[in-house]
């Protein structure tokens, strides 16, 4: 020991490295915990707008089984005195179903609102003197959203 | 003199130690608060997942009560339950109504953690009454 102070090849922590290693360290642990919880903040607004478009849909499916049951019970009950397509749209707006549409075609169509610029499309056929009365032919969620793309195409010719 | 020093290093190191402690606390919150957050999350996450798996299950089948066995749910006062080991549980309510035209079979999957409501995702279908 006596030799190493001698020769000058004793090591010792000075005044102030302890000082500066501490800030070092507490700031390299901030900034892991804020990246930390940046990215678990950002994880559960995800999973929350996830949660939304999700209910939603299941909100817009549950309203249009609900349209089809009303108009069904209204079908059956005036299939004998009803011909027209504009008498059965006008029996249907006077029964709260007026965003549903039947065409001189014999087909049924209504939109409802999914949430977050989408909207469940329903069309199907309508027969009312048959069985079943109505028949889906479409039940697809699309986009209502206005929104044209404005990224550029830099991979294409 | 080096008595000196050695008493300054010793100073030095008891404060830095100290704001260390006091500065590892306030970090060691924010590391429970995000971790807390991510496991919310993934609770909500895997209660949706379950919760659409049971609405289309029953999409599937022709008798809710049946769909809602075969998933583990279990009957409950009026209504089936299902715990489940991640943290969640799923209450659903069978609702029937039956019109001349048909039935409305209304499935209303309410997801819970620690008695907090989650979300409530609605299953309905309407089924035609068959004419002989």
């Amino acid at each position: 020991m006596t030799n190493l102070r001698k020769t000058g090849s004793e090591y010792r922590v000075g005044i102030g490295a302890s000082s500066v290693l501490m800030v070092l360290v507490v700031l390299a642990l901030a900034a892991l915990s804020l990246l930390s919880l940046g990215s678990a903040r950002s994880n559960a607004a995800l999973s929350d707008r996830n949660r939304t478009m999700t209910l939603g849909y299941y909100q817009a499916a549950a309203q249009a089984q609900q349209t089809l049951a009303a108009l069904d019970e209204l079908t059956q009950k005036n299939a004998s005195s009803l011909t027209d397509s504009i008498d059965w749209n006008a029996l249907f707006a006077r029964n709260g179903l007026g965003n549903v549409t039947v065409d001189e075609d014999g087909s049924f169509s209504f939109s409802l609102d999914a949430v977050a610029q989408r909207s469940l499309v329903i069309e199907g056929n309508f027969m009312p003197s048959l069985s079943p009365r109505l028949t889906l032919t479409r039940h697809e969620l699309v986009s209502t959203s206005t929104q044209t793309d404005t990224t550029l195409n830099l991979l294409e010719p | 003199m080096r008595s000196h020093q050695n008493n300054l290093l010793l100073i030095e190191m008891v404060i830095v130690l100290l704001f260390f402690a006091l500065s590892q606390a306030v970090v060691l919150q924010v590391f429970t608060k995000a971790q807390q957050i991510n496991r919310n999350a993934e609770i909500a996450d895997h209660a949706l997942m379950r919760a659409e798996d049971t609405a289309e299950t029953r999409a599937a089948q022709a008798d809710a009560e049946t769909a809602l066995l075969s998933l583990g749910f279990v009957a409950q006062e009026n209504q089936y339950v299902l715990t489940d080991a991640d943290g969640y549980r799923l209450e659903a309510g069978v609702h029937r109504l039956t019109q001349p035209a048909g039935t409305l079979t209304t499935v209303e999957i309410n997801a819970y953690q620690n008695d907090h409501l989650l979300f409530t995702l609605p299953a309905v279908q309407y089924r035609e009454a068959t004419t002989p």
